[in-house]
């Protein structure tokens, strides 16, 4: 087995340490997910600060430092549903933090990762009001020797001087891309945490608007 | 690939911009017999006698890896591979004796396939990414050693002798991969891929016989770079990969003369990055790559040292060959359109 399997019990052992209060009661109050859908805008609703932290989860085996500094990830061959991913990084006392290094990395449309290069993979910088802009697709589920998994996006959150968080992000069971049954793959996938799912607004012409906001300790 | 060393490619060729049969090379798909997966890798011996691996997807709950045999006609599935064996590199020797692979390596002697047993490391788990061989049997294979994740990976070379593969002894090459291999000779090893860093840069090592040892090898100045095919030809070798500078990937090839590496000019073609490097049998040396939505095909000219954009099939590539004794080419990957759609397609 290739090394997912040392990462998944990792998880396992610290999992129960990470995920907070506020990832069990989603968890245990929904069964399924639909994400609020605004009738007449593309935009999500804007959920408010809770101030609980967001859970962690595990990094996984395909993080490659130094990525380039990019928000947006959608190159020329990228193809795919598209997702504007928008949100803000807070505190505890949810005070947007500026200056939050955000690494994001994925997989593309046919589940594949690049691992000798870079595509889909980028880190950016929050800005003065603690927003983050992220263009990108909704990723594929994928099988194979990286094992199995349902549509997710790995993300570490740090803010200067602070800890890193290291999470990731899912999609609701309703999100419509490639075909794909994505209640039936987050129910199938180990790591999944409702707690991480992203807001999405209708899909239009191909395209998602999403958003999620992270909550992040700023000290050890 | 072993059907490369039957290929001689003579370097006095007529300087011509893409010729009239190369740039209107038409590509025809030939029915793959797998409706939904993954066709990850293409060998031919000749016109009539081809391979290519996947895997079927026969339920979102199972993937079944599998071996078509193109018998000059149409493709059948000739075998099914062991499960989550995810072959996505063939080498094939003769209709008895094929190798794989993809999580593991497999050889297929005829009738059933075998997974091979290589020597436990405690450096981390062995990831093969490319494998070639030589006329006596001998074969090399080449990836890298993961522990928990690839930000740690570090290349790893094995040797099979015949009866058994031992891990060869590399230079600490750092954090990195290799890539793909090829073997010209037993005495004659080349590997290529990438060393992590800032920025990450080609990494080529060699084999005389005696030792390993890395190369020099360029690299785009202040980019991203890496190379993922390698092809050699009399005393050429040709390296294709990509680069990275923030934005969309860029074609990356160099070669070797014999004496040094060079980089040689490609198209700016973006998220043009390159994935393998093959030669017909009227020795024209073609490499494919691209990305999602972008196929891209290039042909070499030797006295320009310089490639050149022409026709490419309409797929996501996944593997490609050459057709030795025709001018042929044949490229496996999946579709453009719909989800996992496999496709293999050719061009005479």
């Amino acid at each position: 087995m290739p090394p997912q399997d040392p990462s998944r019990r990792a998880f396992m052992k610290s999992g129960a340490l990470g995920v907070t209060s506020v990832a069990i009661a989603a968890a245990a109050s929904a069964p399924t997910y639909a994400a609020p859908r605004p009738s007449d805008a593309p935009l999500p609703i804007t959920p408010s600060c809770s101030g609980h932290e967001t859970p962690s989860s595990v990094e996984g085996p395909l993080f490659k430092p130094n990525s380039p500094e990019r928000t947006n990830l959608v190159t020329p061959g990228i193809t795919g549903v598209f997702l504007s991913l928008r949100g803000v990084v807070y505190d505890r006392e949810c005070k947007p933090l500026p200056g939050v290094l955000i690494d994001f990395w994925q997989c593309d449309q046919h589940g594949d990762y690049d691992e000798v290069g870079f595509s889909l993979r980028g880190h950016q910088l929050t800005d003065a009001s603690g927003g983050y802009k992220l263009d990108t697709i909704v990723p594929r589920d994928y099988w194979g020797r990286w094992g199995r998994r349902g549509a997710h996006i790995h993300v570490q959150v740090q803010a200067p001087n602070g800890p890193v968080l290291v999470t990731q992000l899912y999609f609701p069971d309703d999100t419509q891309a490639y075909g794909r049954d994505f209640a039936a793959h987050n129910a199938g996938d180990q790591f999944f945490n409702r707690a991480c799912v992203i807001t999405l607004g209708p899909l239009r012409g191909g395209r998602y608007a999403g958003r999620f906001d992270f909550v992040i300790k700023t000290s050890a | 690939m072993f059907t490369r060393i039957l290929v001689a490619v003579s370097l006095i060729v007529a300087v011509a911009p893409a010729s009239a049969s190369a740039s209107a090379r038409g590509w025809t798909p030939t029915p793959s017999g797998v409706e939904k997966g993954d066709i990850t890798a293409v060998a031919a011996l000749d016109a009539q006698r081809a391979w290519a691996v996947g895997y079927r997807l026969v339920s979102d709950n199972e993937a079944r890896p599998v071996a078509l045999r193109w018998n000059g006609s149409s493709w059948a599935q000739e075998s099914e591979l062991p499960r989550d064996s995810f072959p996505f590199g063939l080498e094939v020797r003769s209709p008895s004796d094929i190798w794989t692979i993809g999580d593991g390596v497999q050889h297929w002697n005829g009738s059933t396939w075998s997974a091979a047993s290589f020597p436990p490391a405690s450096d981390g788990y062995f990831m093969p990414e490319s494998l070639d061989s030589v006329p006596s049997g001998q074969a090399w294979v080449v990836g890298r050693l993961v522990n928990d994740s690839v930000k740690d990976q570090h290349p790893v070379a094995y040797a099979w002798n015949g009866t058994a593969w031992s891990r060869v002894s590399l230079p600490d090459l750092g954090i990195g991969a290799l890539q793909s291999v090829v073997a010209v000779a037993p005495n004659n090893i080349w590997a290529a891929g990438f060393a992590a860093g800032t920025p990450q840069t080609s990494l080529v090592v060699h084999f005389d016989g005696v030792s390993w040892q890395r190369v020099s090898s360029p690299s785009v100045p202040g980019a991203h770079t890496w190379i993922s095919g390698l092809y050699a030809s009399g005393g050429e070798l040709f390296a294709v990969g990509g680069s990275n500078s923030g934005a969309a990937d860029r074609p990356f090839a160099a070669r070797w003369d014999g004496r040094q590496w060079a980089v040689t000019r490609t198209p700016p073609i973006a998220d043009g990055r390159l994935r393998a490097v093959t030669a017909t049998g009227d020795g024209s040396v073609y490499a494919v790559g691209g990305k999602g939505a972008v196929t891209v095909l290039l042909r070499y000219h030797p006295v320009l040292r310089a490639w050149t954009r022409v026709s490419a099939p309409d797929l996501v590539v996944r593997g490609f060959s050459g057709v030795p004794g025709s001018s042929g080419l044949w490229a496996v990957g999946i579709s453009h359109q719909g989800d996992l759609v496999p496709v293999i397609t050719r061009t005479r």
